[in-house]
């Protein structure tokens, strides 16, 4: 049994302060249909994090259905932080080869800017532990932010290593068109930045954005043609694990990306050198050096030393974050998942203003969730 | 208040009395891993036969940040310090108090828990109390 992407729409990331969440999801879930040259879908997974809290909508799926005209159509959401987008994608691909659908819309969609900073790191308590963590006022910025200080102590990495991160993530926002910061970064704006939870500043952090993005997940026998295909979805996965940060055995190493990234490579008997293009969640930069460990993809500490000598740039292999990752392309929450994969097959044809990487076979997309407390993954080749 | 923090109810704040009031770990009966939040599954070893363990009041600071990114509920606090702390063997999360000098956050330092006011919903709603961690006197 075969899944492949059939279809791909996403919105430019950023303050659509003129678009609700169904005019968002429908701008890319339209791009996704029209492109794969379909107007129909056994089931639709809506991906969302926040919809509930600032738009007061928590019927997103049949808003979204109701907007493509699908009625009779599945739908669901799913939810699992800032993983929902791939856990969407996990899903969908588990349908198609369940053989209880042909052809599935995944979309995910968030909408940021109705919220204040103020309000947004109240949001941010709801990706921690509730009654152990959100109480006291532990957001998962904090989180990230304590991780960041043990890893620096651990592995002695400068502020001005760390910063390295943000600065290649910019230097990757220039490779797309969709993304919400744009423009270069040095590490002396990032170390002059204001302090959000240090050794955090500003500019570690995405800012707030809208953003909707949508796949066609379809199997042998979607209603697609097969020049629609961009890429065989080989396989999803995810691994979920200890919700607080003080239950980790180890709070600097990500285990379910550990667990994800074996599960999907050993399907395909892939080692982590064969990956063209790689795809993390970088939240609070922190993160994306902790997927790249976890990963295999560096030795433990040594990720921002292998950028210092210039590792993981356009054209390495593995490229990382082709589109600016969390940091520069954005976080629309729901969305980010399904933007990592949107990214990843569009850097494959270079298409949709995403620049080509030429020669590329595979690819994994990993979107953590909470502090890595819900990880989910595909990988990719190129059809 | 900003409508999106979240819920203080009396009955949740009332249900969290002896969480919050008193410092309880677990202990696995399988592989014996101290661990905090005491939940009832090792997050190690995923043994279910595990049994509270009260947790020392005093510890180590293992790492902290002055976490200046707040909600709403703790505006007045900014910036709110957060350490991980050592207490017997269990790591903890848990707000620092008292820091009137960064300088005495140090990697080792020696704190103690004391009881304090964490949290309380706006002007009219129920103010929690709970233990935070200070540099021991």
């Amino acid at each position: 049994m075969v899944s492949y992407v059939s279809g791909i729409g996403f919105t430019k990331v950023g303050r659509h302060y003129e678009l609700s969440l169904a005019d968002l999801a429908r701008e890319a879930a339209v791009r996704a249909l029209e492109q794969a040259g379909v107007d129909g879908v056994d089931a639709l997974v809506v991906s969302n994090l926040f919809a509930d809290a600032l738009q007061g909508e928590s019927m997103l799926g049949p808003l979204v259905l109701e907007e493509l005209g699908f009625a009779g159509a599945q739908v669901l959401s799913v939810g699992g932080g800032e993983a929902s987008g791939l856990l969407a994608v996990h899903v969908a691909r588990s349908l198609v080869e369940s053989k209880m659908a042909r052809d599935v819309l995944v979309v995910g969609v968030e909408k940021l800017s109705d919220a204040s900073s103020a309000a947004h790191a109240s949001l941010l308590e709801r990706l921690v532990s509730a009654d152990y963590e959100g109480i006291y006022g532990v957001n998962l910025a904090a989180l990230y932010a304590l991780a960041a200080a043990e890893y620096m102590r651990r592995f002695s990495v400068s502020e001005e290593l760390l910063a390295l991160w943000p600065v290649l993530m910019h230097e990757h926002s220039l490779n797309a068109q969709h993304g919400q910061l744009r423009f270069k970064l040095t590490v002396e704006r990032v170390l002059g930045s204001e302090p959000l939870s240090p050794p955090l500043r500003q500019f570690h952090a995405h800012q707030l954005g809208d953003g909707a993005a949508a796949l066609l997940i379809s199997s042998e026998s979607s209603r697609a043609p097969k020049e629609a295909r961009l890429a065989e979805l080989l396989y999803t996965a995810s691994a979920g694990g200890p919700l607080e940060y003080s239950l980790r055995k180890d709070p600097v190493w990500f285990e379910t990306v550990a667990v994800l990234t074996r599960a999907m490579l050993s399907a395909e008997n892939l080692e982590p050198r064969k990956i063209d293009l790689v795809e993390v969640t970088d939240s609070y930069s922190i993160g994306g050096p902790l997927c790249v460990e976890a990963m295999g993809l560096s030795e433990r500490g040594r990720t921002l030393r292998d950028v210092a000598e210039g590792r993981f740039g356009f054209g390495d292999r593995p490229t990382l974050n082709v589109a600016g990752g969390v940091k520069a392309r954005g976080h629309p929450y729901g969305a980010t998942g399904v933007y990592q994969v949107a990214e990843i097959v569009s850097a494959m044809h270079g298409i949709y203003g995403v620049k080509q990487l030429s020669g590329t076979e595979f690819g994994v997309a990993v979107a953590i969730g909470g502090y890595a407390a819900v990880a989910a993954g595909a990988l990719l080749r190129r059809t | 208040m900003i409508g999106l923090d979240l819920e203080l109810n009396a009955a949740r704040l009332w249900r969290l009395r002896r969480k919050h009031y008193s410092i309880e770990g677990a202990r696995c009966s399988s592989c014996g891993a101290l661990f905090y939040p005491p939940r009832r599954a090792c997050p190690h070893c995923g043994s279910r036969d595990v049994a509270l363990s009260p947790l020392p009041r005093r510890g180590k600071l293992v790492a902290w940040t002055p976490l200046y990114d707040v909600g709403g509920n703790f505006e007045e606090s900014r910036p709110l310090y957060i350490g991980v702390i050592d207490l017997g063997g269990a790591r903890v999360v848990l707000p620092l108090t008292d820091v009137f000098d960064e300088r005495e956050l140090l990697e080792g330092a020696e704190v103690e828990l004391v009881f304090r006011r964490i949290v309380e919903a706006g002007s009219a709603g129920p103010i929690h109390y709970g233990l935070k961690a200070r540099i021991a006197k």
